[in-house]
């Protein structure tokens, strides 16, 4: 039985005046898959989430939740109807706690605010012991794992995170990884944007490659990972 | 012993009204994203609204007071569309200079086109005299007393809005990172304008309260309450809100004092004074800030 | 010359030189209404030179201005550093004090101003004249090394000391040229009106003044030079009925330009259509179809 498709992007092209950011993007994400974006900085991953997220206009083409149209939503709604995305550089409230950064994550959160709670603190054991700290004293690793937890809390049906590996410590890498794929294996989709293609492919089951603005590839994470154009790119060849 | 008391209980009165007025500036500062000059201005508008209302229904004060809040919240909430632009840029030095063109409209507004800009005065009753207590030559009165809760209760009520209500968590949100905001899904311009309608509100309650103390208003009424309102504001630091309130109560001591022993005059010089030793001394405000 | 035309032409050369005043420093990234200040410290300094202490106009201009240099540098100390809002209020605060203090000076005439100022001959072509020199002056700045690095500033301020520029410093020199200039405006007003009166340096100048400024243009020297005038006239030349909304139209102008195009009518763009259009026009004047260009 093929699994239910979550996500679909449509042809999609975002430009900002004259810089053409994406250009007839399509991709499609299917329930419990972990898909890998892949591609230099600046090759457009980033600006993909954001448009899914409403932040950016699409010009031309479709986005499909749940086989809805998003393309013209409200960031707000599309947040509540289940998309989330971890941003780059981390995107928590540094003078708030870390538990009132929880709580913000939950704003659309109609019930089970406790649950979800409980599940945050089951992944990020540091979370419950510093509940009353202010977000900003916590160690970039932490941040990190705070800003996941913030959109987890948000009970999400697909989770998109945007180079959370950025500025980490190689333990830190391996710890969030990790994460990442207990996460899916608790059932979250994922759609990973990251500049460390050979972690990424590497716990993904499927993966885009950009670049400015275009995908040049796609596939399964290992028919990607085997491309001799990828290896050289993106992976250091051999 | 019993002046030093009186001129505590007038400044303090006097203070809360201030400590209000730069809650709800500070609260435009940090949400809205905007520097509203013209906030001060809003308020004596309200006053006149305040006096109009009264007029109309002879001086039925609860009308009235719920009218004048409502036109505070209204006036405010009639600027937000104007701001938007910018706020949503981020230009918010630009603000302030069309916060600078509102200034104009409504002074004109106040200096020509009510009352054929004749300074308008309260019903004396309103002030509330009648002193509720003595300590020797000290007073309370009831204008006083209704002052410093009203003005008191409003800047607490907000400040526990603000720290321990789901709302309030928005709006420190929004002031913090208006794109952590955005990923959140708090929606941008509800929250914004909700905080110009709370901020209306706050000066709605300012208005009232200025009119009892004051019992009187005219135009230029506005330009004098800025320099008040912008000294506290620049002296605890631009958005600092506790900090705002606490210089808020200062310069209402101070003025009390000084008017008890040196000429009127010289109170407007305090504000004046106040922000000049801060600017030059220390340019983000003498209290450290986090909202 | 009309009595009406006269008053005209010499405030607009006024009001032309307290927002070049404004213009200066807002390019360098602050609110700076410094020149209000000292255009009320150049009047009544001049006047009173030149009334009570027999000084001929050109020593009365000269160390008015100089004096205006004095009272800007002093703060711009201080404000050369702080934020655009900090600047903003302190110079506010500047302009109510300034008042206050000459309110209290009994020898200016205190609150009832200061009257019977000589009268100087040629008075409207001199003002414009240094409506001429300080245009060519503001016009070499925004061309210089400087002017460009504030180009830049003025969207990105990190960017300025990779450009080896020291906004402390540009700003203080533009905090003094401002002052110097509106203390070069008072003595004009003063010797031009023959009485002065502390409320005339008062906020509502300001207020004008950014008016002009922002909606002519904010980001080019043009705008103030071009729009003052037709903004002013708007004020002179209105119709009775009319005439008392101005403050009120005004004010709906500033706002509907920052809402609409912020920086004023003039900008970067338009300038650059004018100047090619220009140069185009020119070229076929200066080409003859028969001397084959």
């Amino acid at each position: 039985m093929a699994k239910p498709n979550i996500l679909t992007v449509e042809d999609v092209s975002v430009s900002y005046g004259m810089v053409k950011a994406l250009s007839h993007v399509s991709l499609e994400i299917n329930e419990g898959e972990i898909v890998a974006l892949i591609g230099a900085n600046g090759s457009g991953k980033s600006t993909l989430l954001e448009t899914i997220l409403g932040i950016h206009r699409v010009n031309s083409g479709k986005i499909l939740f749940m086989r809805k149209p998003i393309t013209r939503m409200p960031t707000d709604k599309i947040v509540a109807s289940g998309i989330c995305l971890v941003p780059e550089g981390r995107g928590i409230l540094a003078p708030m706690t870390v538990l009132e950064n929880l709580q913000m994550g939950a704003y659309h959160l109609k019930s089970g605010f406790d649950k979800y709670l409980e599940r945050v603190y089951q992944h990020f054991s540091f979370i419950s012991e510093r509940s009353k700290q202010k977000a900003g004293t916590l160690s970039g690793g932490q941040q990190q794992m705070l800003s996941i937890g913030r959109g987890l809390m948000s009970a999400p049906k697909l989770l998109m995170m945007d180079e959370p590996s950025l500025g980490l410590a190689p333990v830190m890498v391996e710890e969030l990884f990790k994460t990442i794929v207990d996460l899916n294996r608790e059932g979250y989709t994922v759609l990973l944007a990251e500049q460390n293609a050979y972690k990424a492919l590497n716990i993904a089951h499927r993966g885009y490659a950009f670049e400015t603005g275009s995908i040049v590839l796609s596939g399964t994470a290992e028919e990607l990972a085997g491309n001799t154009k990828v290896r050289n790119a993106y992976l250091g060849g051999g | 012993m019993d002046i030093v008391l009186a001129q505590v209980i007038n400044g303090v009165a006097v203070g809360s009204i201030y400590a209000l007025l730069a809650t709800g500036f500070n609260l435009l500062f940090l949400v809205g994203g905007v520097f509203q000059f013209a906030y001060p201005h809003l308020v004596v508008l309200t006053m006149y609204t305040f006096w109009l209302v009264l007029k109309a229904t002879g001086d039925n004060l609860a009308v009235s007071i719920l009218a004048t809040i409502g036109a505070g919240m209204g006036l405010s909430v009639a600027t937000e569309p104007l701001f938007r632009p910018l706020a949503r840029r981020g230009a918010i030095v630009t603000t302030f200079i069309l916060s600078l063109g509102i200034v104009i409209v409504f002074s004109d507004i106040m200096n020509r086109q009510i009352h054929y800009g004749i300074p308008i005065g309260f019903p004396p009753a309103l002030s509330g005299q009648e002193a509720l207590a003595r300590w020797g030559l000290a007073t309370i009165t009831i204008g006083q007393l209704a002052t410093i809760l009203g003005a008191i209760g409003a800047v607490v009520g907000f400040l526990y809005m603000l720290y321990r209500t789901k709302r309030g968590r928005a709006f420190r949100t929004l002031a913090q990172s208006p794109f952590v905001a955005r990923l959140i899904g708090i929606p941008i311009t509800k929250t914004s304008i909700l905080s110009y309608l709370i901020a209306g509100l706050l000066g709605g309650v300012s208005a009232v309260f200025l009119s009892m103390s004051l019992g009187a208003a005219a135009g230029s009424l506005g330009n004098i309450l800025a320099v008040k309102v912008f000294a506290v504001a620049m002296f605890a630091g631009l958005g600092n809100l506790k900090g705002g309130v606490i210089a808020g109560l200062i310069l209402g001591l101070v003025e009390s004092f000084v008017m008890g022993y040196l000429r009127g005059d010289w109170v407007y010089a305090v504000s004046l004074g106040m922000i000049l030793v801060v600017v030059m001394w220390k340019p983000e405000g003498l209290f450290s800030s986090d909202v | 010359m009309s009595l009406a035309l006269s008053s005209f032409l010499q405030l607009v050369a006024i009001f032309i030189l307290l927002g070049w005043g404004i213009y200066l420093v807002y390019r360098a990234g602050q609110i700076y209404n410094g020149p209000v200040y000292t255009m009320a410290i150049g009047a009544y300094f001049s006047a009173y030179a030149a009334r009570d202490l027999g000084w001929p106009f050109g020593l009365a201009l000269v160390t008015a201005v100089g004096l205006g240099a004095l009272a800007s540098y002093l703060p711009a100390l201080r404000l050369s550093k702080a934020s655009a809002f900090a600047t903003a209020i302190a110079t506010i605060a500047l302009i109510f004090i300034g008042q206050t203090v000459i309110r209290n000076l009994d020898f200016l005439g205190g609150a009832y101003g200061f009257c019977h100022i000589p009268r100087v001959e040629h008075l409207i072509p001199l003002s414009w004249i240094f409506v001429a020199i300080i245009g060519f002056f503001i016009y070499r700045l925004d061309h210089s090394h400087v002017g460009r690095a504030m180009e830049v500033i003025f969207v990105d301020r990190d960017v300025a000391a990779s450009l080896g520029i020291d906004i402390r410093k540009v700003r203080l020199y533009l905090q003094v040229a401002s002052g110097m200039i509106g203390a070069l405006a008072g003595v004009l007003y003063a010797f031009n009106l023959g009485t002065i009166q502390v409320a005339d340096f008062n906020f509502s100048l300001l207020l004008f003044s950014y008016c002009f400024l922002f909606v002519g243009g904010s980001t080019t020297m043009w705008g103030v030079l071009i729009f003052t005038p037709v903004l002013w006239a708007l004020s002179v030349f209105l119709p009775q009925g009319i005439a008392a909304w101005r403050d009120i139209i005004y004010g709906s102008l500033l706002i509907t330009i920052l809402v609409l195009r912020p920086n004023g009518v003039i900008d970067k763009d338009v300038l650059r259509v004018v100047g090619i259009k220009s140069r185009a026009w020119l070229g076929r004047l200066t080409t003859h179809p028969s001397t084959g260009g």
